[in-house]
């Protein structure tokens, strides 16, 4: 959006702070935003990112070859958390296992946050029959629950990562589109939205350009949210085997595949795995909280 | 210790981070020495109400004997419908609702029955209830489970007496009285099945048979009871424990936690993870017994494992003694064998000096290096092998014939399917499109090396996945199952079990033992692997304690 364009649809454009020095107005802006414990969370989720992202380069072991003469070693300099029931290092498949367990709900987020959107900015932007339509349609979709859904869509499709991430975002789908509709049908009645159509601006122009980023951060903080949600819902799918498929490294496959090694008095699989998981999606729905409430917070200000 | 470091928090995840390690050695039996494992557990001295049992595979899909063909169904089909033979024991194969044999020829079969033997119903056992029975194999509609080229080979099935049944053959099969001690000679109740029609073996109709046990309560999806027949015609044989419930708890932990609390008075197949908890119980007993079984991998002919030298190269490089050690935590011997060691109730001698001649169990990758090179395959395509997810340790054999499949230039991909689904690969050819293998928790219905061969690569057996086929086995097979002499008949299958192991159309990985675990208060079955057609539950009776 322009800013002349902005000054005649009465939006107002976002403010410039002042600048400080750089580092130090960063933090000083994101603990606003987020306050330390939120800093703690998003340090969190950045060591995991990089883990995703570099994990493969820094593991010292290949985290899916291992030999049942090394099964459950103890915690040694070779293996910091020991091996498990296949001689695996443990630490490179929890440091390999952060890749799989984020691009999943990664493909989960984006699925939704698009189809979500599409589905309630068009809902909002025709109404009536297409409204009700789409309403009917996210009903029958909410009636299921998320998991089970997810479920049918491997078991039709068989299983694996893409699969599976595809078939819960339909099944959050209803989630997101409803909460995005919401926040849209507000902007939808905002003089601004009525000026630009006097203007002659067509609907999906107004839609992508201007009710769109108002309705963004709703978007935003929704899919930091499902991020977390997804990230359990993975790994559960990979804990009944539907998900990723062994040897991959996978959290949630992880804590599978170390069912029987906690009975037999080695929990250490399991058991780091998880922990990974609940310290994962515990920042995550943080950070996203704090985005929301800040993102309410602004609304009512307005 | 671990929960309350854990609750502590990070200070606890450091510690657990630096020192502490759960978990005990596995103190291991010998079960490579056959001398070690047990044949029977002590008799009981007391008789009881009511003992609870688990059945760890699930619950069965019907009780049809004739449906009975995998762990669920037959480790309760066996106390409730009688063979005309029964495998004991110690193996060996004894009359039991046919009282004597008498060979005409080499291919007619004369069984005079026992007398006195009723249904459940209080019905006598009839001559024409055991041709009916025969018979439902050759009957396409009853979709027999056994019918097989066994089955196949029956030319004629006769009442020749009031209480007499004469079975022809086509060809001369020295193995058929075996085969009847299986659900191939399996009797059943003819007006009761008539009526029950398509409900015949489900919960709401049943079955009527002559077994020790009749069918009590069924509470689908938890358990079925079931209640002694008082009338039974074996009074030496008489169910010692009033009613057997029989539960169908499949999740290892679960299953563990049951018998080592006691909440489960035993259960046969006693999950590995639960051997070191079980072990060191208090409340019963862990027991080894002489087994049929083995774990292999079923090739299903295509692929880059459909070439045998493949198949060979794989087994040589592989280590399996140390996935016997380790996966099946000491309770298995690596497999020399398609025929598990001990299988076999005739020619002993004979069968124990042909496994000298076999590869060793040893892990020999130049040798296996060597074999390869006779592969004609592509040996650059990956080797799906399928499992079913629902057991863990498969995933960790496949991954240790991965390494060694890696040693040697092979890439071995597992599979994981849902536990329902994977059960479609022993019946249904179009599941296992696309596989190249699958694994197996295979079993010697009896113990007669020649039908389990006969099953795995003669041209039309039961357990044949993959359309082997070799001239010289086929002939062989043949030419055995014609000779009557135990020690020659041996012989001529010795030559047979070579000659299998030398094309390998399923990977031999290792020989299990039976592994039982019983409370204290009950006792009497058998350790051994007859579970599946012996009437175990019979036996079973109290200590007194």
């Amino acid at each position: 959006m322009t800013s002349n364009e902005s000054a005649v649809l009465g939006t107002q454009p976002a403010a410039t702070p002042q600048r400080l020095p750089a580092a130090a107005g960063r933090l000083t802006s994101l603990r606003r935003r987020l306050g330390w414990v939120g800093i703690a969370c998003a340090g969190i989720v950045a060591v995991v990112v990089l883990a995703a992202l570099a994990g493969q380069f820094l593991v010292p072991y290949d985290p899916t070859v291992g030999s049942v003469t090394q099964r459950h070693l103890g915690y040694s300099a070779e293996h910091l958390l020991g091996t498990d029931q296949a001689g695996r290092d443990i630490f490179s498949r929890l440091l390999a296992g952060a890749r799989t367990s984020l691009i999943g709900p990664l493909i989960v987020v984006i699925t939704t946050a698009v189809a979500g959107s599409a589905l309630a900015l068009a809902a909002v932007w025709f109404g009536g029959k297409t409204d009700a339509f789409i309403g009917r349609v996210l009903d029958v979709l909410f009636a299921f629950p998320s998991l089970l859904l997810a479920i049918l869509g491997v078991a039709i499709f068989g299983p694996g990562i893409v699969t599976a991430s595809i078939a819960l975002a339909v099944a959050y789908v209803p989630y997101s589109a409803r909460v995005i509709r919401s926040v849209a049908l507000r902007e939808r009645n905002l003089p601004y939205v009525k000026a630009a159509e006097l203007q002659g601006i067509n609907g999906l122009t107004i839609t992508l350009r201007h009710v769109l980023p108002n309705v963004w951060t709703q978007i935003l903080t929704g899919s930091t949210i499902n991020f977390g949600y997804a990230i359990v819902d993975l790994a559960a799918l990979s804990f009944l085997g539907l998900g990723i498929q062994p040897p991959a490294a996978d959290w949630g496959l992880m804590i599978s595949n170390g069912q029987e090694s906690l009975q037999q008095g080695f929990p250490e699989q399991s058991l780091y795995a998880g922990l990974c998981i609940v310290v994962t999606v515990a920042a995550m729905a943080y950070i996203g909280e704090r985005l929301g409430g800040r993102a309410a917070a602004g609304r009512s200000k307005q | 210790m671990n929960k309350k470091i854990i609750s502590a928090g990070a200070a606890g995840l450091l510690l657990l981070l630096t020192g502490c390690h759960g978990g005990a050695a596995a103190k291991a039996p010998d079960p490579s020495n056959q001398k070690d494992l047990l044949v029977t557990t002590p008799a009981p001295t007391t008789n009881l109400d009511k003992i609870v049992w688990n059945n760890n595979f699930g619950e069965p899909p019907s009780i049809d004997p004739i449906k009975s063909a995998d762990y669920p169904a037959s480790g309760v089909v066996s106390n409730l419908c009688e063979s005309l033979f029964q495998i004991q024991p110690d193996f060996s194969i004894k009359p039991n609702l046919a009282k004597s044999v008498k060979n005409i020829d080499n291919t007619t079969y004369v069984y005079q029955l026992q007398e006195g033997v009723t249904f459940w119903d209080g019905q006598p056992m009839t001559a024409d209830d055991v041709v009916f029975s025969l018979k439902r194999h050759l009957d396409p509609n009853e979709i027999s489970y056994w019918a097989s080229d066994v089955t196949a080979n029956i030319a004629a099935v006769e009442k020749t007496g009031p209480n007499e049944v004469t079975v022809k053959l086509k060809s001369p099969d020295a193995t058929f009285d075996n085969q009847l001690a299986t659900p191939v000679g399996a009797v059943v109740e003819q007006a009761q099945r008539e009526k029950a029609g398509a409900d015949y073996g489900n919960p709401g109709a049943g079955v009527m048979c002559t077994g020790p046990y009749s069918v009590g309560e069924w509470k689908q999806g938890v358990s079925i009871t079931l209640d002694r027949y008082d009338g039974y015609w074996n009074t030496a044989k008489k169910a010692k424990t009033k009613q057997v419930e029989i539960q169908f708890i499949t999740d290892p932990s679960s299953i563990a936690n049951a018998l080592a609390t006691g909440a489960i008075d035993g259960s046969y197949d006693v999950p590995l993870s639960a051997i070191n908890q079980l072990s060191s119980s208090t409340n019963g007993q862990l027991y080894y017994g002489k087994s049929l079984q083995n774990m292999a991998i079923i090739s299903t002919g295509t692929g880059t494992l459909g070439d045998p030298a493949v198949r060979k190269a794989l087994t040589l490089a592989t280590d399996r003694e140390a996935i016997a050690k380790t996966v099946f935590e000491g309770t298995s011997t690596a497999a020399q064998s398609l025929v598990p060691n001990g299988g076999w109730n005739y020619g002993a001698q004979i069968f124990a000096d042909a496994r000298k001649d076999l590869p060793p169990t040893t892990p020999n990758i130049d040798e296996a290096k060597k074999v390869l090179k006779e592969a004609k395959v592509d040996l650059n395509k990956p080797i799906k092998i399928v499992y079913p997810i629902d057991r863990t340790f498969y995933a960790d054999i496949i991954s240790e014939f991965a390494n060694a499949g890696a040693k040697l230039g092979l890439k071995i991909e597992p599979s994981g399917v849902p536990g329902a689904q994977f059960g479609a690969f022993f019946s249904d050819p179009k599941a296992r499109a696309g596989a190249d293998a699958f694994v197996t928790t295979n079993y010697m219905n009896v113990a007669d090396p020649l039908i389990h061969l006969g099953a795995i690569a003669g041209p039309k057996g039961m357990q044949n996945y993959s359309g082997f086929s070799d001239p010289q086995i086929t002939e062989l097979l043949a030419k055995a199952k014609a000779t009557s002499d135990d020690d020659a008949r041996a012989k001529l299958t010795a030559q047979v079990e070579a000659l299998v192991m030398d094309k390998e159309p399923w990977l031999p990985v290792v020989d299990s033992s039976t592994r039982l675990f019983m409370s204290k208060r009950v006792t009497g079955v058998p350790a051994s692997f007859v579970y599946l057609y012996y009437p175990w539950a019979a036996d079973l009776g109290g200590t007194g304690k």
